[in-house]
């Protein structure tokens, strides 16, 4: 099992005492496996996310068992958490953007946490990123590698991201919203490199998203989460079939749907 | 939005806790600032004595129960002047930001909303006078006018307006980027009246915040004029133009008529800047 | 009776960032609307969707081409409040950001009653009242969310109540700029439910800006493909969802999460299309 989430509970304090973000959730996520985790916004699974990975909120008190590949992460000590979270797990983010530093160029933002977590020479580092930029669909890597974010489309960072997300090798990638923010065009595109580079892994996956379309569509398994708890667990392909919970009934009901093509240009081509 | 929001909030807790300052500093802060506020505006009901009455039996007495802080070199009451010294160095630096505002907010917002060629002539005009050190906007000043607490103020003034226009100009570019503004336009405002009406409301939080800590300085760099000679003249007992005064003092080892004065100019500033950062963040907290 | 919208040739171009030629964001789109009806302007970033939104209820103007709404030629140069206020009343336009779309400093009340007042002929206390609650009722928001400040709604309740200021001007066009893009879905459902229904009450005609086919299906009777800054298809909805005749529509469709999705797929579409001249 790479990840295993049991029973988590996590609440913050606020004005009135205390706030339940988590409720008892369970989710497990095993090598060449892709679970989607999937819920509206305040549903907790961004936390649910980070929480394998220990990035909590600040005064977060949190109960119950999490482990990324047998190493106790709710409990371990500092040790623990960054052998977990600098070689066993990545995590990339809705916002490439966001991640990368603006004023940094595209080649020592990526080599980053090779060379200075890893301790790998640059040289060796930049070679490295260079090979996996080849893999992730992203030619001309030496200009790249000068290039700065600005001058890269929302598509092309993505690839970055998730290149140096693979660098170090982890076992267990956290995706969260990671293709929310681009055109269907580019997310299909990238999912395709993304379940690509997985099998060729056998990472797992957790891929967190709003879209329960997009889960049903590209995930092995589905989590619905709801208010902090799960609410529904299945196989992908039978949850909007058979929803067993009304929430996720409710929000199957609820995605807009395209009508059922004739599929006159696939004969003609 | 699908982020959840907890992670942002918890991130900037620590933040926001290390720049609040404890409640008990901003409420001393704001205590001062109100005896400031009343001093100047009850000195004659409640300095002992009057701003120009000497006793030239009494120069340079040290504190004592006739004179609590002491008297200067014509015998006048240090604690008498620096009361009534309150209402020329508060009303100063009022003027001062008054005059600043209002021609750094017009400059600011126009160039904010006109952009182009209008925004960058208006830019090349604020960078010349941000070149400018405002004592050489006063030089000037005064060569043409005459010295005087108003041709200490304008020239200030002209130092300080460039500060707020570009301050100005950066957060109405922000907030002119929110669509409520184009909805705005849609329903057929007019460009005066949205910026009027709509616009300088909502940059208000945030500029005032702005213009507190802004106050803290104007009130020093007025006080420095004053010290030079450039602004307020004796007999006034303008606190900047008090310590120019105390220097003879100081020379005779009589430290009181140049502290007093100094000490009280240096607490009102730093009591402005403590609640002015703790009001714009109050106010500029933005949704 | 005229469409409610006609659009004929319709460029814009814009200077490049470093000399050279000019970046064409949209070139000559030609479309019309029939009143009551709605048209869903679709494509991917950078398709010049936007822009044609954006010159559509004039916060941007054309190089070249005309705009007529309501049976008027759209000038960029009237001035006056008279001019200002005729154009309001054409056409109105709610925005993607449920945060940023609605000033901060108003109740709900207030920004109802600010847009009343400019915009009712008999602005009287009691007129303007009774549009304001008639206004809540069509957007499906209860009297007591009258002195919410917007910072005190969620973001379906702020897209509600910018629907609702729209509406007050009681435009003939309502455009629509990824007005539902940033919400939940069970949220979205019903906002888009709503719209339907303000649609058949009100007639006023709707213009849907989006990258998202699924929500035109929805709600749009026609359909606008753009790419590159040009329509490259246009028809019945439900007949182009069905039937896509040009191949960048097709691939769209194929790149919509659904039963039959493969990203690879779409991919190999995606390669051949970059590859096609």
């Amino acid at each position: 099992m790479l990840l295993a989430i049991e029973d988590l509970h996590l609440s913050v304090p606020s004005p009135e005492g205390s706030r339940q973000i988590l409720r008892g959730v369970s989710l497990d996520v095993s090598e060449g496996e892709t679970v989607g985790l999937v819920g509206e916004s305040g549903s907790g699974k961004s936390t649910t996310a980070r929480a394998a990975l220990r990035l909590l909120p600040e005064r977060a008190s949190l109960s119950g068992a999490v482990s990324v590949c047998g190493h106790d992460v709710a409990a371990g000590d500092q040790a623990v958490v960054r052998k977990v979270r600098s070689e066993l797990a990545a995590m990339i983010f809705q916002e490439p953007r966001a991640v990368l530093n603006p004023v940094r160029r595209i080649g020592s933002s990526a080599t980053e946490r090779l060379v200075h977590v890893h301790g790998v020479a640059k040289d060796e580092a930049r070679r490295r990123i260079a090979a996996l930029f080849g893999e992730v669909g992203l030619d001309d890597t030496d200009r790249l590698l000068r290039a700065y974010p600005h001058q890269l489309s929302g598509g092309m960072l993505q690839r970055v991201v998730i290149a140096a997300a693979l660098s170090t090798g982890p076992r267990l990638l956290l995706a969260d919203e990671a293709t929310s923010a681009l055109d269907v065009t580019t997310q299909a595109e990238v999912l395709a490199l993304l379940r690509r580079l997985q099998r060729e892994r056998e990472m797992g996956v957790l891929f967190i998203t709003h879209d329960l379309q997009l889960a049903a569509a590209y995930c092995d398994r589905v989590y619905v989460m709801k208010d902090g708890a799960v609410v529904e667990h299945q196989k992908a392909g039978t949850i909007f079939v058979s929803p067993s919970d009304p929430y996720t009934k409710a929000l199957a009901d609820a995605v807009p749907r395209l009508p059922q093509r004739d599929d006159t240009m696939e004969a003609s081509a | 939005m699908t982020i959840d929001d907890i992670g942002a909030r918890t991130a900037s807790a620590p933040v926001a806790d290390r720049r609040r300052r404890s409640p008990w500093t901003f409420r001393a802060c704001l205590a001062i600032l109100g005896v400031a506020v009343a001093a100047a505006v009850f000195a004659p009901l409640v300095a002992p004595y009057a701003p120009d009455a000497t006793d030239f039996s009494a120069i340079w007495a040290p504190p004592g129960p006739a004179h609590w802080l002491g008297t200067d070199q014509l015998g006048r009451d240090i604690l008498s002047r620096v009361i009534h010294g309150a209402r020329p160095s508060l009303l100063g630096a009022i003027a001062l930001l008054a005059f600043a505002t209002v021609l750094g907010v017009l400059i600011g917002v126009v160039a904010a909303w006109r952009r182009g060629w209008v925004d960058t002539v208006l830019a090349r005009i604020t960078d010349v006078m941000f070149a400018f050190p405002g004592l050489l906007f006063v030089v000037l000043i005064i060569a043409v006018f005459d010295r005087g607490p108003a041709t200490a103020v304008i020239g200030m003034g002209l130092a300080f307006a460039p500060l707020i226009a570009k301050f100005t100009r950066a957060i109405a570019l922000e907030e002119l980027a929110r669509p409520y503004v184009d909805a705005y336009r849609l329903q057929g405002v007019g460009g005066v009246q949205l910026i009027g009406r709509y616009l300088l409301p909502n940059l208000m939080p945030t500029l005032v915040g702005y213009l507190v800590v802004l106050f803290g300085e104007g009130l020093m760099s007025l006080a420095s004029l004053n010290f030079l000679g450039f602004g307020a003249q004796p007999p006034s007992s303008e606190w900047g133009l008090m310590v120019q005064e105390g220097r003879a003092g100081v020379i005779q080892g009589v430290l009181g008529p140049a502290l007093v004065p100094g000490l009280t100019i240096a607490v009102v500033v730093v009591a402005t800047n403590v609640v002015g950062v703790r009001l714009s963040d109050k106010l500029a907290v933005r949704t | 009776m005229s469409e409610a919208v006609r659009v004929s040739g319709l460029t814009k171009t814009y200077p490049a960032r470093r000399g050279g030629a000019r970046v064409v964001a949209v070139k000559d789109v030609s479309f019309e609307l029939a009143r009551g009806e709605s048209l869903g302007l679709v494509g991917e970033s950078g398709s010049g969707k936007t822009t044609l939104a954006r010159m559509l209820v004039g916060l941007a103007r054309p190089d070249t081409g005309t705009i007529v709404i309501d049976g008027r030629t759209r000038q960029g140069k009237e001035r006056g409040r008279a001019a200002r206020l005729r154009r309001a009343k054409e056409v109105q336009m709610v925005f993607q950001d449920p945060y940023g779309s609605l000033d901060r400093r108003l109740s709900v009340e207030a920004a109802l009653r600010d847009v009343l007042r400019r915009h009712l002929p008999d602005p009287a206390k009691e007129t303007v009242r009774a549009r304001i609650s008639e206004l809540m009722g069509h957007v499906g928001l209860s009297g007591k969310h009258l002195g919410s400040r917007p910072h005190e709604l969620s973001g379906g309740q702020r897209q509600r109540v910018a629907i609702a200021k729209a509406l007050a001007v009681d435009p003939a066009v309502l455009v629509l700029d990824e007005a539902v893009s940033a919400l939940d879905v069970s949220v979205q459902a019903q906002i888009l439910a709503l719209l339907n229904r303000i649609r058949a009450e009100t007639g006023v005609s709707l213009v849907f800006v989006t990258h998202d086919l699924a929500v035109v299906n929805e709600v749009t009777g026609q359909i606008l493909v753009m790419y590159k800054g040009e329509a490259v298809e246009r028809g019945a909805t439900a007949e182009v969802l069905r039937r896509p005749r040009h191949p960048y529509t097709d691939m769209l469709l194929s790149s919509a999460p659904g039963p039959n999705w493969q990203p690879e797929r779409v991919a190999e579409l995606r390669a051949a299309f970059a590859g096609a001249p």
